[in-house]
């Protein structure tokens, strides 16, 4: 286990861009990024929110998550920093995602 | 729930209407497609029947993996983007367009049936060039190389659809989405069975055809069961396979993740470009 990664109780927000505009969005221990993101009132894409559609995908900037599960996502894009909103858990204090790439 | 709908089916001019039958024309069938193997490179196809089970042809053969869910075992090009760069073509391409005794059976009011499995004896072309035998295990091979599972050829003649036998996408939809996002969208993407042209309504007209029977060409018989929600497919560009997600998250922000629609088949028929579709109810 990296002992560098954070506990949820200490992670108090994590960035998202959205729409050119990078937002703090405050983290609710235990919840995926998007739950947080729409508690926020912000507007990222979403759909089937099982990890099925990949309408949530974004690009990971910075920090670490975990997901869920993943059932849409290449390799390939895996590779490319993507990651499922719906599916996402922050394990450091730095995340950042993308959700306009 | 509010979809955006141009014009509804209420305000569409009604033209055509043959005595005796409550029918009016909508739109015009543009061109047929069927996809020999599920999310590989569809081919169009000019005349085709469309049984119960959807475009004769139309997703016979599938991949399925050992890392897929029971109820969804496809390894498909969301996995594996570049399977869209293979494709597929029946090795007597005649006998997978019709029936042998179609008409013969539709004159007795029977179902026409299937040729047996040899008929759609299939070849692949790899995006390397390589044409092989769908049953060569070099195909198999070929895929491998990019998925940790463990995949199989599946055969099946009741078409590996994810939802209905028929999907439906219109030029309009296609036209409002490349002026909403700014994209030029191959319509490719969207891997419809049926792309139509409408007389009079505009970009997503379909949705509002939920639950109506349509007429397509002398026979077919359709009726719309539900909007078709959009996942990762539609971002793969089919000539390289790259991906842009900006079109799937603009469907989901916009029109609640629907682009185009899914319909069960009543009446059996032949279809080809240029049919009218006419609605029935």
């Amino acid at each position: 286990m990296n002992t560098k990664l954070h506990s949820m109780a200490e992670i108090a927000s994590f960035r998202a861009t959205l729409d050119g505009i990078e937002h703090v969005v405050p983290y609710q221990p235990g919840e995926v990024l998007l739950d947080c993101m729409l508690d926020a009132d912000l507007d990222p894409a979403f759909q089937c929110q099982q990890g099925h559609c990949g309408s949530c995908m974004v690009v990971r900037i910075s920090g670490e998550v975990e997901m869920r599960q993943n059932n849409v996502l290449s390799q390939r894009d895996l590779d490319q920093g993507y990651v499922l909103l719906c599916q996402s858990i922050p394990l450091s204090a730095d995340v950042r995602v993308d959700c306009d790439e | 729930m509010v979809l955006e709908v141009t014009r509804p089916v209420s305000k569409i001019q009604v033209r055509g209407n043959k005595p005796g039958v409550n029918m009016s024309k909508i739109g015009t069938l543009e061109s047929v497609w069927r996809y020999p193997v599920k999310s590989m490179r569809g081919e169009q196809v000019e005349e085709v029947f469309v049984a119960y089970t959807g475009v004769m042809g139309d997703r016979l053969y599938a991949i399925s993996s050992s890392q897929a869910p029971p109820e969804f075992p496809w390894h498909t090009n969301r996995e594996q983007e570049e399977f869209v760069l293979y494709s597929a073509s029946y090795k007597n391409h005649e006998t997978t367009l019709k029936p042998p005794a179609m008409e013969a059976a539709f004159k007795e009011a029977l179902n026409p049936p299937y040729p047996l499995a040899d008929a759609f004896a299939l070849e692949i072309k790899t995006p390397a060039g390589v044409t092989l035998d769908v049953e060569d295990p070099a195909f198999l091979e070929s895929l491998r190389d990019k998925s940790a599972g463990s995949l199989r050829l599946h055969f099946t003649q009741k078409n590996a659809v994810d939802c209905r036998p028929l999907s439906l996408f219109s030029r309009q939809t296609l036209l409002q989405l490349e002026q909403e996002t700014g994209l030029e969208l191959d319509k490719r993407r969207f891997r419809a069975n049926f792309y139509v042209n409408w007389d009079t309504a505009g970009g997503f007209f379909e949705n509002d055809l939920v639950n109506r029977s349509l007429k397509v060409g002398d026979r077919l018989e359709i009726m719309v069961r539900e909007l078709d929600p959009r996942c990762k497919s539609i971002t793969i560009d089919p000539d390289t396979a790259e991906t842009q997600p900006r079109i799937l998250k603009h469907i989901a922000r916009k029109h609640n993740g629907f682009a185009g629609v899914y319909a069960a088949v009543l009446t059996e028929g032949m279809v080809k470009p240029g049919d009218e579709i006419c609605l029935l109810d």
